[in-house]
C-alpha cells in the first residue's frame, strides 16, 4: 500500500473539534473497515518521559532496546561500545561487554535468559551468560563462516540485529544481505539462510524472468530482493521480519513461509516487537507507532515527527519495545534518548479483550469488546469480537450486523449461511404451499384462461404504444440481442434506431451500473458505499463510452468503415443490453448468496462480460462491414486511438495550464515588485 | 429391513451429535476495565506538578552567595546613575549600557538586568560580543533594507553599537570578579553611533536612544508603579532615518533576573497550554520562542506553544524571590524567547520582543519562490510591560493571584456569577453525510429529543447550566462553518424550554475557521491574504485520508457575518484562540484583527469560547476545552494549572468532552484539581449512525452509554462544588509525590491523591485516586 499522508498536528491552531481530552500531543487512529480508513480513537498511550542519563551512563548512539522476562531494560548503545543493562523498579545500572563490543547494534534476550549481541564494528555476535553475581560472560560467538558455499571472501559479514528462536537457534541479520537472517545453531555452526524476502510478482519481474537469465536479471534489472531490515520473535519462538519498501511485517513459521502478515502496515519501519498480549508494536523511521492485534490487524496508530523537541515524537527512532505491563519504550539515536509510554485504561481493556479473544473465549470477551465500542463505535477489532462472540453464542442475525460492520467477509458469509438456513427451515412449508399454488394456477389457468385475464392490461398498454416509434426502437434492441446481424444492419441501414434510444439505452446502463456498485451485497462488492464519489463514476463510465464511440469512429472513417457516427454511437449503446438486464439481476442474486456459492456469482458476471464484449465485436464488424480479421485490428487501433486522444488533451490541459500560470506569476510579480 | 437400519443409524448419530455437543460455560465472569497504572514513574513525569522539595545546602548558598546586592558605591561604579523610588521599589538607572537594578524595599532583595555572577565558574567564559548582549539592557534587530531576509537579521545591543571595550577584554577569566566583568574601558563607549539621553519627568524616566550606527531612534519610558518597573516604548517615537537599515524588533531587559545554571532553587513559569515550569536543574538544549496569543497564519508561524496569557515568571527562591513579566499592551506584537543554560549559554532567562516589522516572504510565483522582505512602514502600536518582583508569592499560584488581580482592575477580566455547578452538555444535532450526489443532512439529534434527553437528566437531578447545540444548521458541523441560519425543525421552541429551565442555550458558530466544504464562504471574497499575498488556506491532511482546504476569512468579513446572524448568545470556535495578521490593499497586523474581533465578542450577551487568549476573555461566560497540560516540550519539568488559577472564582472553565476520556479517574481528579468543569458531547443516535460523516471525530457520543457517566460526574462535581464553591484558589501545595492540596479564598481545602494507596493527613483518610474537601 502506499505511503498515506503525514499527520498534520493542528491541535492549537485548529482547535475546533480536534479531541484531546487526554493531553497527548497527536492524534490516535485505528483502522476501520466499514468506512475503509483509519479512524480517529481513544488515545491509547501517553507519553511519559524521556530519558537521556542511566545513573552515570548518558546515551549517545542508542540502537536497539529489548527486555527480558523480569523487565529488565537492555539497551545496544553503537558509540558507547556496550550494552546497558537497566532495572527500572531499583534504578541500578550494569554494562555487558565492556572491552569486547565496539559497536552493537542489537541486542536480544533469549528463551535461555541469555544475551545475544550483533556488533556492527567487529562484524560479530555475541552470546553473554548471567553469572550469579550480577555479571556476564561471553560464552559463544557468531562469525562469518568459512569455507561455506553460502558466503565468499568478498562478502561483507555485517551483523546489525539478532534474535533466538525457541530452540536457541540463533539468527543474525546481516546489513544488505539479500538472502535472509543467517542461522546458526546455539553452539556457533551455520547453518543457513532463514527468512529472505522474494521477489514480487510483477508484470515487469514475470517478463523479466521470461526472457533473461539470473545474472542478467540481478545486474541489468537490478531485480533482487529488498534486504530484510529488523526482526524480532514472538512468545512461541516465531520469527517475524520487516523490511524497508515493503509494508508492514511478516510472522514466518519454522519451515520459512509466511503464517501471517500485517494487513496494512507503513513501508519504512525500523523495528518490531511483539508485546506481551501477542500484539505487535513496530516504529517507523517518521516516528508513527503501530500497534497490531495478533492476526495482522490495525490496532491502534500514534506519535509521529517531531520538529519542536515535543515529549512524545521522534526525530529519528531506532528501536521499540514493550514490557509487561504493555508500556512502550522507544530509542532515538536523533535526540539519544528513550521515551516511555504508558496504555491509558482504553487500551488495557482492548488487550485484555483481545486476551480472552485469542483464547478462543469470545463469549467471555464479550464484554469488554462491548466496552471498547461504546468508547469507539468504529473499532474494527471489538466488531469482529462481537461477531465471533455472538457467532460462538449461536446468535446469527447479531453476529451478521457486527460483520458487516467489521467487514468480515467469511464470518458474513457463514452467519448469513445459518441465517438463511434458518430462514428456509422454517419457510419450508410456506414455499411448498406457494409452489403449490403457482402449479395449480398455471394447470388451472390454461382451462381457465387466466393468462389471458391477468396479462389483459399489458396487452392493452402494449396495443396503444406499440406504434411508437421510440417504443420499437427500444424493443429493437432484444431483437438485436438474437439477431445480431441483422440488427447491426437495421441500425445501419434501416434507422431502426435513434440518437434518442441509444441514449436511453446508455442512461440506462449507467443507471443499472450504479444499482449495481451500491446494492450489490458486499460479499461481492470491494466497493463501499458511502466512498463512491457519482462524479467519478460518471467519468468512469462516460468517457470510455465517448472516447470509443469517437476513435472507433474516426478510424473507421479511415479505414474504409462504412458506419456514420450515428450508427456507431447508437450501436455502441445497444450493445451495452446484456449488461442492462444482467447488472441488477446479479444485484439481486447477490443478496441471497454466500461466499460458499460464490461461483455463481461469478459465472454471472462472466456471462455478462462476454455477451457485451460479443456483441462489441459484433457492432464494429457489422456496422463497418469488415471480415473478423480486420475487426481485431480496428478495435485494437480504436483502443489506441483513445488512449491517444486522451493523451493530447492531457498535455493540451497541461500547457495551457502552464500558460495561464505564466500570466498569473507576471501579475503577481508585477504587483509584488510595484 | 435396511431402510429401517438406515433410520436407527441417523436417529443414533443424531442423538450422539446432541450429547456430545460442546458445553457452553454460561459463567461469564464480570468484566472490570483495567484503570491506568499510577506509579511513581507516572507522577514524578512532567504530567503532575512536582514537589518544591529543593536542597538545603543549594538554598543556603543561594542565599549566602548568589544574591544580587550592590552597594551604593558599587552601583556609582557600575554607572547606575538615575534613581525613582515608590512606596515599595528603588529603581536605578545605568543608560550608557541601558541596565536597571530593581530594589524591592519590602522583601529586601534586588534584581538586575544584566548576567549577574559572570565568570564564577572558574573557567574561561564568553567573548566580547556575548558580554555585550549579557551586559546590555536593549537589544535591537534589524535588516539591511537591500538584503531582507530571516538569516541576516541581525539583534544587537547598545554596548554592540559603542563598540566598548572592557578593561579585560574578550573572554572573562577566571581571575575576575563579578563587579570587573561590567567594567569598561573608559571612552571606549562611542557616542558617535550611540547616545542614550535621559529626562525625569514625574518619576518617569524618558530614555531617548539615538542608534546613529543603524540610522534608528526610540524613546523607553521606565517608571515605577504599585506593581513595579513599568517599560512602554511609545510607537510614535520610534523613527528611522535612513534607507539602508530596517528595525525589526525591539528586546528591553532580555536578561533581567537571568539566574545562573542550577544555582537558583526556582523555575521558569511558561503560561503554555494549562502551564508549565522549568525547574532550575540541569542544561537543555533548546529554546522556547512562541508569539503570544498563538501563531500568526498571516506570517505562516506555525508556533507550537500556546501563551494565552502574556505573562511570563521566574521564581528563583520558591515563596522568597521572583518575578513576573506581563505585557500589558501590544501583546498581540510580542514574542517569548525562553532560554535555558546550555552549552551556548549558562543563563536561564526570558526575553520579550516587540515587533516593530515582519520579515515575510514576496512571493512571486505559483511555485513559492520568492524573497524575504518587510512592510516600509513600522509599527503604529506601543509596547508596554510591568516587571513585578515577588516575596512570599514567588510562585506560580502568587503570579497568577497578583496577574488576576491587575486583571479584574483593568477590566480584562469580569467576574461571572455562578450559582450553580457549572456543567456543560453539547448536543450534535447533525451533519452532513455523502448521499447519492453530494452530502445531505443527517440528523442524529432532533430538537424533541433533545428537550427530552434534558427533561430526563432534569429528573434525575442533573442540571447542566449550558447546553451547546452543534449541527443546529441543515449545513451540518464539521468543516462547514460559519453555517447558514438554516435551522432544523423546533430548534426555536427547544431554545424556548432551555431558557425557561435557567439553562444557558448556544448555538455553535466560527466566523473565523472556514473550509472548502462551507455553503457560505466564498473564496475570492471571503478568504484572507496572508502578507505574502497569498490566499491563507492551509491543506489539513491526515492518515484517515480526509485532507481538506481549510481557510481563514477576512476579520471584516468574520465581523459581517456575524451582524447578519445577530445571534445574541454562542459557542464561538477559532475566534479568540486565534489571531492572524492580514494583507488587504494593505498590511494589518494582530492588533487590527484583534481590534475587529472586540467589535464582533462585544455584540453577543452570552458567550462561551474555546481556549480563548487573554483579549477574549472579558467577552467570555464560559470558557470550553482547557487543556490538561502544557505542549509538552521535553524539557518541562512540572505541569501547573496557572492559567485555570487565573480564571478561578472569575471564568467557569470546561475540560474537553470527557466522552474521549481514555485515563480514566485520573481525567477527573486533573479537573477538579485544576478547577475545570465537566463537558459531554451526545447524540441520541447511536453514534455509528453517523459513521460517514466527518462528525465521525466524535466516535463516541451516544447518550444510551454516556447517561449513568453524566449523571454519575455530575455528582461527584456537584458534592465537591457543594463544599468549595466557585472561589478564587489562593494557594496549591504538592504535600507528597502525587498528593495535591489546593486551598480557596475561604481557606476551604481540596485534598487529591493521585495515588493508587490510601494517603493520611492528620485524621482524615483520602482513598486512591479520589479527592476530598477539608473545611
Amino acid at each position: 500500500m502506499k505511503k498515506l499522508l503525514l499527520i498534520v498536528i493542528l491541535m492549537m491552531m485548529l482547535p475546533l473539534f480536534v479531541v484531546e481530552a487526554n493531553g497527548v500531543p497527536y492524534l490516535t487512529f485505528t483502522y476501520s473497515s466499514t468506512n475503509g480508513r483509519f479512524v480517529y480513537t481513544q488515545d491509547a498511550y501517553i507519553p511519559l518521559s524521556r530519558k537521556q542519563t542511566f545513573e552515570d551512563i548518558t546515551l549517545d548512539n542508542p540502537q536497539d532496546i529489548t527486555f527480558d522476562e523480569h523487565d529488565i531494560m537492555y539497551i545496544a548503545d553503537r558509540d558507547l561500545g556496550i550494552i546497558l543493562v537497566y532495572d527500572e523498579i531499583n534504578q541500578t545500572t550494569k554494562t555487558i561487554g565492556e572491552g569486547i563490543l565496539e559497536g552493537p547494534t542489537g541486542v536480544h534476550v533469549g528463551f535461555d535468559g541469555h544475551v545475544y549481541v550483533a556488533d556492527f564494528i567487529t562484524k560479530k555476535a555475541y552470546q553473554f551468560a548471567p553469572n550469579n553475581d550480577d555479571t556476564y560472560n561471553l560464552v559463544q560467538t557468531y562469525e562469518k563462516p568459512l569455507n561455506s558455499p553460502f558466503f565468499s571472501d568478498d562478502d561483507p559479514f555485517d551483523p546489525t540485529k539478532i534474535t533466538t528462536d525457541n530452540a536457541n537457534n540463533v539468527y543474525v541479520l546481516l546489513a544488505g544481505n539479500i538472502n535472509g537472517l543467517a542461522q546458526y545453531k546455539n553452539d556457533g555452526t551455520f547453518f543457513g539462510y532463514f527468512g529472505g524476502n522474494s521477489i514480487p510478482a510483477s508484470w515487469q519481474n514475470t517478463v523479466t524472468f521470461l526472457f533473461f537469465d539470473e545474472e542478467t536479471r540481478r545486474n541489468l534489472f537490478q531485480i533482487i530482493p529488498d534486504p530484510v531490515y529488523n526482526i524480532a520473535t514472538d512468545q512461541d519462538g516465531l520469527i517475524l521480519t520487516t523490511t524497508k519498501g515493503l509494508d508492514g511485517y511478516l510472522k514466518l513459521n519454522i519451515a520459512n513461509f509466511v503464517l501471517n502478515r500485517s494487513v496494512w502496515g507503513f513501508d519504512n519501519n525500523e523495528d518490531l516487537f511483539v508485546g506481551p498480549y501477542e500484539t505487535i508494536f513496530s516504529v517507523t523511521s517518521e516516528g508513527y507507532i503501530v500497534e497490531y492485534g495478533p492476526d495482522g490487524s490495525v490496532l491502534f496508530i500514534f506519535s509521529g515527527t517531531d520538529t519542536s523537541n515535543i515529549q512524545g515524537l521522534f526525530q529519528g527512532p531506532t528501536s521499540i519495545a514493550v514490557n509487561s505491563k504493555s508500556q512502550i519504550y522507544v530509542l532515538d539515536n536523533q535526540t539519544a534518548s528513550l521515551q516511555v509510554f504508558v496504555p491509558t485504561s482504553f487500551a488495557n481493556l482492548v488487550h485484555s479483550a483481545i486476551e480472552l479473544y485469542q483464547d478462543g473465549r469470545y463469549v467471555e470477551a464479550l464484554e469488554p469488546w462491548q466496552q471498547v465500542l461504546e468508547q469507539n463505535a468504529l473499532f474494527d477489532l471489538a466488531n469482529q469480537g462481537l461477531g465471533d462472540a455472538y457467532f460462538a453464542e449461536m446468535n446469527y442475525e447479531e453476529a451478521l450486523y457486527y460483520y458487516e460492520v467489521a467487514r468480515n467477509q467469511q464470518g458474513y458469509s457463514d452467519a448469513f449461511w445459518e441465517v438463511r438456513n434458518d430462514v428456509l427451515l422454517n419457510s419450508g412449508a410456506f414455499i411448498i404451499v406457494f409452489l403449490f399454488v403457482v402449479l395449480l394456477f398455471s394447470i388451472g389457468g390454461k382451462y381457465l384462461k387466466l393468462n389471458d385475464i391477468l396479462l389483459k392490461p399489458i396487452k392493452v398498454v402494449n396495443e396503444k404504444i406499440k406504434d411508437y416509434p421510440l417504443i420499437k426502437e427500444l424493443k429493437f434492441g432484444f431483437y438485436l440481442m438474437t439477431h445480431p446481424v441483422d440488427g447491426y444492419y437495421g441500425i445501419k441501414r434501416e434507422n431502426k434506431a435513434s440518437y434518442l434510444s441509444a441514449t436511453i439505452y446508455f442512461l440506462l446502463f449507467f443507471i443499472m451500473y450504479l444499482i449495481f456498485i451500491f446494492e450489490t451485497n458486499f460479499l461481492f462488492n470491494p466497493l463501499i458505499r458511502s466512498q463512491i464519489d457519482i462524479f467519478e463514476q460518471i467519468i468512469s463510465i462516460f468517457l470510455p463510452y465517448l472516447l470509443f464511440v469517437l476513435a472507433n469512429y474516426l478510424v473507421c472513417s479511415i479505414r474504409d468503415g462504412e458506419g456514420s457516427f450515428k450508427d456507431v454511437f447508437v450501436a455502441t449503446s445497444y450493445s451495452l443490453l446484456p449488461a442492462i438486464i444482467g447488472l441488477p439481476f446479479m444485484t439481486l442474486i447477490s443478496q441471497g448468496l454466500t461466499l460458499n456459492e460464490a461461483f455463481l456469482f461469478d459465472f454471472g458476471m462472466l456471462v455478462i462480460y462476454v455477451l457485451t464484449g460479443f456483441y462489441l465485436v459484433m457492432m464494429v464488424k457489422e456496422i463497418h462491414y469488415y471480415e473478423m480479421k480486420a475487426t481485431v485490428g480496428n478495435i485494437l487501433i480504436t483502443i489506441f486511438t483513445a488512449i491517444m486522444i486522451l493523451v493530447v488533451v492531457f498535455i493540451v490541459y497541461l500547457l495551457l495550464g502552464e500558460v495561464v500560470q505564466l500570466f498569473l506569476d507576471i501579475i503577481r510579480e508585477v504587483t509584488v515588485r510595484g | 429391513m435396511v431402510n429401517f437400519i438406515k433410520l436407527l443409524t441417523i436417529i443414533t448419530l443424531t442423538s450422539m451429535i446432541t450429547i456430545i455437543q460442546p458445553q457452553v460455560d454460561d459463567q461469564v465472569e464480570s468484566f472490570n476495565g483495567s484503570q491506568m497504572t499510577m506509579d511513581d514513574n507516572m507522577l514524578s513525569s512532567n504530567r503532575f506538578t512536582q514537589e518544591d522539595d529543593y536542597d538545603q545546602t543549594q538554598i543556603d548558598d543561594f542565599n549566602a552567595l548568589y544574591q544580587v546586592n550592590y552597594s551604593e558605591e558599587e552601583r556609582t561604579l557600575l554607572g547606575y546613575r538615575y534613581s525613582i523610588e515608590n512606596e515599595r521599589y528603588v529603581l536605578y538607572f545605568e543608560p550608557m549600557s541601558f541596565s536597571v537594578l530593581l530594589y524591592d524595599k519590602v522583601n529586601d532583595y534586588m534584581m538586575s538586568s544584566r548576567a549577574e555572577f559572570q565568570g564564577i565558574s572558574g573557567e574561561r567564559e564568553n567573548n566580547t560580543a556575548t558580554r555585550n548582549l549579557l551586559n546590555s539592557g536593549l537589544w535591537l534587530s534589524y535588516v539591511r533594507k537591500a538584503n531582507v531576509s530571516q538569516a541576516t537579521e541581525t539583534t544587537v545591543s547598545l554596548y554592540d553599537l559603542a563598540d566598548v571595550d572592557y578593561v579585560n577584554n574578550g573572554s572573562v577569566t577566571e581571575t575576575q570578579t563579578p563587579l570587573s566583568t561590567f567594567e569598561i574601558v573608559e571612552g571606549s563607549y562611542d557616542e558617535r553611533d550611540i547616545d542614550v539621553s535621559v529626562l525625569e519627568v514625574n518619576q518617569v524616566l524618558i530614555a531617548t536612544v539615538d542608534a546613529k550606527a543603524i540610522d534608528a531612534s526610540l524613546e523607553v519610558h521606565l517608571s515605577l508603579n504599585e506593581r513595579g518597573l513599568e517599560v512602554y516604548i511609545p510607537s510614535d517615537k520610534i523613527a528611522e532615518s535612513g534607507d539602508i537599515y530596517g528595525l525589526t524588533s525591539i528586546s528591553v531587559f532580555p536578561y533581567f533576573g537571568a539566574v545562573r545554571e542550577n544555582l537558583a532553587p526556582g523555575y521558569m513559569l511558561i503560561p503554555d497550554q494549562v502551564g508549565g515550569l522549568i525547574r532550575f536543574e540541569k542544561p537543555i538544549e533548546a529554546t522556547i520562542r512562541a508569539l503570544f496569543y498563538g501563531g500568526d497564519q498571516g506570517l505562516n508561524d506555525n508556533t507550537r506553544a500556546y501563551l494565552s496569557l502574556p505573562v511570563v515568571g521566574m521564581v528563583h527562591h520558591v515563596n522568597h524571590q521572583g518575578f513576573y513579566v506581563s505585557v500589558d499592551e501590544g501583546a498581540e506584537l510580542s514574542e517569548l524567547q525562553a532560554v535555558f543554560w546550555s552549552s551556548r549559554t549558562r543563563y536561564y532567562r526570558t526575553q520579550l520582543n516587540f515587533q516593530l516589522r515582519p520579515i515575510y516572504k514576496a512571493i512571486i510565483n505559483a511555485a513559492g519562490d520568492g524573497r524575504d522582505q518587510i512592510p516600509e512602514a513600522l509599527t503604529n502600536k506601543d509596547y508596554r510591560a510591568t516587571y513585578t518582583l515577588l516575596g512570599d508569592d514567588a510562585n506560580y499560584v502568587g503570579i497568577a493571584n497578583h496577574y488576576q488581580d491587575y486583571l479584574l482592575n483593568e477590566g480584562a477580566l469580569v467576574k461571572q456569577e455562578v450559582s450553580q455547578l457549572p456543567y456543560l452538555l453539547q448536543f450534535l444535532m447533525g451533519d452532513q453525510t455523502p448521499s447519492f450526489l453530494g452530502t445531505t443532512y443527517l440528523e442524529m439529534t432532533s430538537a424533541q429529543e433533545v428537550e427530552s434527553i434534558l427533561t430526563q437528566l432534569l429528573n434525575q437531578n442533573v442540571s447542566p447550566s449550558v447546553v451547546a447545540l452543534l449541527g443546529w444548521s441543515k449545513d451540518g458541523v464539521i468543516d462547514q462553518s460559519p453555517y447558514r441560519l438554516r435551522d432544523v425543525s423546533g430548534l426555536k421552541d427547544l431554545e424556548a424550554f432551555m431558557t425557561s429551565q435557567g439553562i444557558d442555550v448556544l448555538r455553535h458558530q466560527d466566523y473565523v475557521s472556514s473550509s472548502e466544504l462551507s455553503e457560505r464562504i466564498g473564496f475570492n471574497r471571503d478568504v484572507a491574504l496572508n502578507y505574502s499575498r497569498l490566499k491563507m488556506s492551509v491543506s489539513q491532511g491526515s492518515l484517515n485520508a480526509q485532507a481538506i482546504n481549510r481557510y481563514f476569512v477576512y476579520p471584516e468579513r468574520s465581523l459581517a457575518l456575524s451582524n447578519q446572524d445577530d445571534l445574541s448568545s454562542a459557542y464561538l470556535t477559532s475566534i479568540g484562540g486565534m489571531l492572524n495578521s492580514f494583507y488587504d490593499q494593505g498590511f494589518y497586523d494582530r492588533i487590527d484583527t484583534r481590534m475587529i474581533y472586540d467589535e464582533l465578542l462585544t455584540s453577543y450577551e452570552t458567550l462561551m469560547l474555546n481556549q480563548p487568549s487573554l483579549y477574549a476573555l472579558k467577552y467570555a461566560d464560559y470558557y470550553t476545552h482547557m487543556p490538561i497540560i502544557h505542549s509538552q516540550y521535553y524539557f518541562y519539568t512540572d505541569t501547573v494549572p496557572f492559567v485555570p488559577i487565573v480564571l478561578s472564582g472569575i471564568l467557569p472553565v470546561f475540560s474537553s468532552e470527557l466522552n474521549f476520556n481514555a485515563i480514566g479517574d485520573i481525567l477527573k481528579l486533573q479537573m477538579l484539581d485544576y478547577g475545570m468543569y465537566p463537558n459531554f458531547i451526545i447524540t441520541e443516535e447511536p453514534t455509528q449512525t453517523m459513521r460517514f460523516t466527518r462528525s465521525n471525530v466524535f466516535f463516541t457520543t451516544h447518550f444510551n452509554v454516556f447517561e449513568n457517566e453524566i449523571r454519575s460526574t455530575y455528582d461527584q462535581f456537584k458534592d465537591i462544588y457543594d463544599a468549595v464553591g466557585f472561589q478564587k484558589v489562593i494557594s496549591r501545595d504538592v504535600l507528597d509525590l502525587g498528593i495535591v492540596r489546593i486551598t480557596y479564598e475561604d481557606q476551604t481545602q481540596l485534598l487529591i491523591n493521585y495515588t493508587n494507596d490510601i494517603y493520611t493527613i492528620g485524621n482524615v483518610n483520602i482513598d486512591a485516586l479520589s479527592a476530598e474537601v477539608m473545611i
